[in-house]
């Protein structure tokens, strides 16, 4: 019988499928290169950050909101680190 | 089936049957989402749960055979329209699952037929302007010649090629 912990993975890792898989429908990268980096960077923010979203989000707790929350964060973790890749590259120190 | 399902398909018939001959891809595309609308129309009267999933699931699928099999830019247009598809699918998704507020299923379907009509009315229009050889440079005199230049876009190749052909 599956355990709690292997059911919560599953969810997860099956919303953060859906959400790269949503990304690439809506979004499709440039290159095979950046394809691959993205993928693995959507499918480990969606199994690593799903649960800061979902506590964030104040969703109720239930199967479908976890899935959810995997889903949105791999959909929308590549938009959000290119915002903040661009926010610090505009971003310069003060000269002295 | 309802009159509205009747009449949709009955339109893909009739686009069918004018594209066969001068856009056989445009066919694939009209029996992919006429595909995607019954699988997607069966299993929402069915009675299963989660029906509009499963038509982001087949939106999904068509989604990225038209973006990987598509050549020219009306194809990347019809691409266009079924993510349109397919964004309404997840919002009324969402909706249903409490976490916007949910759209009106009436609106929802209204939505997604006027998209229907118009991915119809694109690859059947594209017909018919080929057949009648709207985008030809010979015969300038005739009335259709404003038309040229959207034919000529739309018949041009698409500009991005699709992701995994660039290495």
């Amino acid at each position: 019988m599956a355990t709690d912990i292997t059911i919560d993975l599953a969810l997860k890792l099956g919303g953060a499928v859906s959400g790269s898989v949503l990304g690439l429908a809506f979004q499709p990268p440039k290159d095979r290169k950046e394809a691959i980096t993205r993928g693995a960077f959507t499918l480990l923010s969606g199994i690593l950050f799903a649960d800061a979203t979902h506590a964030y989000l104040k969703w109720p707790d239930s199967w479908q909101m976890d899935l959810a929350a995997a889903a949105v964060t791999a959909l929308f973790s590549w938009f959000l680190m290119g915002a903040a890749v661009r926010f610090i590259n505009v971003w310069r120190p003060p000269s002295k | 089936m309802t009159g509205i399902d009747t009449a949709l398909l009955l339109g893909a018939l009739v686009v069918s049957a004018l594209t066969i001959r001068s856009n056989p891809r445009g066919v694939v595309w009209v029996g992919a989402a006429a595909l995607d609308f019954i699988v997607s129309t069966a299993y929402w009267r069915s009675g299963f749960g989660y029906p509009e999933a499963v038509a982001g699931v087949c939106d999904v699928a068509v989604c990225l055979a038209v973006y990987s099999i598509g050549r020219q830019q009306w194809e990347m247009w019809v691409w266009r329209l079924f993510q349109t598809i397919l964004a309404i699918n997840v919002l009324y998704l969402a909706g249903n699952l409490g976490i916007f507020r949910s759209i009106p299923h009436d609106a929802y379907a209204s939505m997604l037929e006027a998209i229907n009509w118009l991915l119809l009315l694109l690859i059947g229009g594209m017909s018919a302007l080929q057949r009648i050889g709207a985008y030809d440079y010979a015969g300038a005199h005739r009335p259709w010649d404003r038309l040229r230049w959207a034919m000529r876009t739309l018949r041009e190749k698409r500009h991005a090629p699709a992701f995994f052909t660039v290495p």
